[in-house]
């Protein structure tokens, strides 16, 4: 048996130590310090009897003395109090309090004491002057004010064009210009030929006239005959000495004609010479017998018989002259026609077809035989030429030894001028032929070159001219090509007209199909989401069901919108469904009558003590729920208590109105409105799902119906 | 930083009243103990010290997790039309 005592110094604590099989344990005996009872009796005792202690009565009157001292020196003296206020901020109030400088005793403590009861009342039954919550009637709401904020005028931009320009200007085929030079043709000028004029004679002294006449004429055509003579021998000459290629009808013709044109002046003028003899010799005669006329006409008659006989002789002895040599011509001519007629002859023999008169000589036949017979010739003519030179100079020698001066002179005159003549010719022929083969190439070559620069023109123009061509004809093709594609164009906008026509009942019957069967798929994943919200378990996750409702109204405006309305904490937690709403709601409402005293921002502990008293006084009330507020009449939700408030929510969570209860519940104010916070939330979340779910289903329905 | 406190306010009313209790029982033990080591006798009012200590605490503590869970709320306030 130990008796137990805290302390270290008391030692009450004694052990005994007792010796068994003594008998006496009945009773442990506890031995007590030698210290005795009486002895803290008599000790106690004469404590009692101590005088009676007044230091803590004269230490107060001393304190208070000294207080009241340092009150009256402050009073007095300013830097005291000043520095009494700087380093004990309450003195000066103590000072001003005694000396009562700004209120009465009797006021202060009537302040003190209203202050400490207002604090204490505050304490234990909370602040009861907080204002109620601040809103703002709707009438007083400056909607206009609100209005124009928002409509304030934007500059506005127009969109930029997108329209491509309708008209482009085709490009234009010019044509091209072919310049082909005009080629002139200018005729040379002619001077018209004047008539040769006509002489006219007359008259009487008819013979006279007839003599003047005839000589004249006589004369004029002895004249005439001369000179035809003479071209008759000059054209024979020409003949005869020019080569063979020249030879032309030409000359022959003028051979002829003025042989013919000779003999016949011949005949005029051998007519009108006797004529005019005759004429003259009877005017002699008659002049010699006597005729009766004036001496200067006689004279000058004679004058004219003489002239005229003198003229006639000097006509008629030219006109001999020449004959003769147009008869010596003739010899030599026919001669040289002879010779030339054999080697024609022999030619023709050796080359049979030959013309010798063609231009060209076209042998057909050999070459080289022909070259040698020509050369065989040559040399022929050429010895003979010899022959016939050295005749002459015999002949002329022998002229000489005759003395025959006129003649020799003449005849070797004749003989150097012939031979001069001869090497003249050969020297005349070679350079002639060197020259004439010169000339032919150089011809060649410049009609090569005109030749070229000919081509070139023609191909100039040729490419001009097709280019012209070329431009007429792609532009006619352009034409052609453009009406074509004009119709054609047309043909195909009306077919592609009808295509889309086709393609859009198409689209719009395949749509509306589409439509139809995803708004099943719509209503099935709408009822889903709407089923989760009554599932039994205290949470609902929503994920599955979201996603399902996404892909089925991918294209649905109306789901993606209410889809976008559902907030992350939902899609990430889920809901709580019905039942644990409703668990929710009962501690909700325990909870919110405990705290229907506080105010928003609090209060003391005595006051939470309180509401909690009065929620456990108050638990039910009696008063029922009006019918007007039942039947959704007009009533004043302000004037409504905690209580009420909670009444009335429980009377529409049981009949299962949630929308209700949560608008109820909404009224709270302070602490039960923090307190139902929760709860508050989780309803919304819930009644949002719901009625995302209920829309969709509607929606679903009603496009299905459409699409029927 | 301590743990930022994320209770309802049910179950910080309920904890108010746990705390009371539990504090004002260590209070009492507690303050019964040191005066029991230290002064000679038994004395009480080391027991009371302890218990209003302990009282004290709990008081405090559940005044400010009250008032601060109300003075945490959004301060939306919700317009109530006056007239009916």
């Amino acid at each position: 048996m130990y008796r137990f005592s805290n302390h270290l110094t008391n030692p009450n604590l004694v052990l005994v130590r007792k010796q068994i099989g003594d008998g006496s344990c009945a009773a442990l005996i506890v031995m007590r310090a030698p210290r005795r009872r009486y002895a803290q009796l008599d000790q106690d005792r004469p404590n009692k009897e101590k005088p009676k202690s007044r230091k803590l009565f004269w230490g107060t009157v001393g304190a208070t003395v000294l207080t009241g001292a340092a009150v009256v020196y402050a009073k007095s003296s300013p830097d005291a109090r000043n520095w009494l206020e700087s380093n004990a901020p309450w003195a000066n109030d103590l000072v001003a309090l005694v000396y009562q400088e700004n209120t009465t005793y009797w006021k202060s403590t009537v302040n003190q004491f209203n202050k400490a009861t207002t604090s204490i009342s505050n304490f234990l039954f909370g602040k009861e002057g907080v204002s109620p919550l601040d809103f703002k009637q709707r009438s007083e709401q400056d909607i206009e004010k609100d209005a124009a904020k928002d409509f304030a005028k934007k500059t506005y931009e127009l969109p930029p064009p997108t329209f491509q320009p309708l008209y482009v200007e085709e490009k234009k085929i010019d044509t091209p210009e072919v310049e082909t030079p005009a080629t002139l043709v200018q005729t040379e000028k002619c001077d018209p030929q004047s008539p040769v004029p006509i002489k006219i004679t007359k008259d009487m002294v008819e013979l006279e006239q007839d003599m003047h006449e005839n000589t004249k004429l006589a004369v004029d055509n002895y004249k005439k005959a001369t000179q035809s003579c003479a071209t008759y021998n000059k054209a024979l000459f020409k003949i005869v000495e020019s080569p063979l290629d020249d030879l032309d009808r030409k000359h022959f013709s003028a051979l002829q004609s003025a042989q013919n044109e000779r003999n016949n002046t011949v005949k005029i003028a051998q007519e009108a010479a006797s004529k005019a003899k005759l004429a003259i010799d009877t005017l002699d005669r008659m002049i010699k017998a006597g005729v009766q006329a004036p001496p200067e006409s006689v004279a000058a008659t004679n004058r004219y018989i003489k002239q005229f006989r003198a003229d006639l002789n000097e006509v008629e002895s030219a006109y001999k002259e020449c004959y003769n040599k147009a008869v010596l011509s003739d010899k030599y001519w026919n001669k040289v026609e002879a010779a030339r007629m054999a080697y024609k002859e022999e030619l023709q023999m050796l080359f049979p077809g030959l013309d010798l008169s063609a231009r060209q000589l076209d042998i057909r036949g050999d070459t080289d035989l022909l070259l040698m017979y020509t050369l065989k010739q040559i040399q022929y003519l050429q010895n003979e030429i010899a022959e016939l030179q050295t005749l002459r100079e015999l002949k002329i020698n022998r002229a000489i030894e005759c003395h025959d001066e006129k003649a020799i002179i003449e005849a070797k005159v004749e003989d150097t001028i012939k031979r001069e003549r001869l090497e003249k010719e050969k020297e005349y022929q070679k350079k002639s032929l060197e020259i004439q083969a010169e000339a032919n190439k150089a011809l060649k070559e410049q009609l090569k070159k005109q030749f070229e620069i000919q081509q070139e023109v023609l191909q100039d123009r040729l490419a001009k001219k097709e280019k012209e061509v070329l431009g007429k004809f792609s532009r006619s093709v352009s034409e052609q090509v453009e009406k074509e594609r004009v119709t054609f164009k047309k043909e195909l906008a009306a077919m592609a007209g009808k295509l889309k026509a086709i393609e859009q009942t198409l689209k719009l019957r395949s749509k509306a199909e589409a439509e139809a069967r995803r708004s099943q798929s719509l209503w099935a994943a709408a009822e889903a989401l709407h089923a989760a919200t009554r599932r039994p378990h205290a949470r609902a996750p929503l994920r599955t069901e979201i996603r399902a409702l996404e892909a089925a109204g991918k294209d649905d405006k109306l789901v993606q919108t209410v889809l976008k309305g559902i907030p992350e904490e939902v899609r990430e937690n889920g809901i709580m469904t019905e039942k644990a709403l409703r668990e929710n709601f009962d501690k909700l409402e325990k909870t919110a009558v405990k705290v229907a005293l506080i105010g928003r921002d609090g209060a003391s502990l005595p006051v939470y003590f309180l509401s909690w008293l009065q929620s456990k006084l108050l638990f039910q009330k009696f008063a029922e729920i009006p019918k007007d507020e039942l039947e959704n009449q007009p009533t004043d939700f302000s004037k409504l208590d905690t209580f009420d408030i909670i009444q009335r929510a429980r009377y529409h969570m049981d009949h299962g109105n949630l929308a209700n209860a949560l608008r109820y519940v909404n009224l709270l104010q302070g602490a039960p409105r923090a307190a139902a916070k929760t709860w508050t939330d989780a309803a919304r979340r819930h009644l949002e799902i719901r009625q995302a779910a209920e829309a969709v289903m509607a929606h679903a329905s009603v496009s299905g119906l459409l699409y029927l | 930083m301590p743990k930022p406190d994320n209770r309802d306010f049910d179950e910080r009313y309920t904890a108010c009243f746990v705390d009371f209790g539990l504090k004002i029982a260590t209070g009492l033990l507690i303050g019964s103990m040191l005066g029991g080591f230290f002064l000679r006798g038994y004395r009480r009012w080391p027991m009371f010290i302890g218990g209003g200590l302990g009282f004290g605490m709990a008081y405090s503590n559940c005044e400010n997790s009250l008032n601060n869970y109300l003075l945490a709320m959004d301060p939306k306030s919700c317009v109530i039309k006056k007239q009916p």
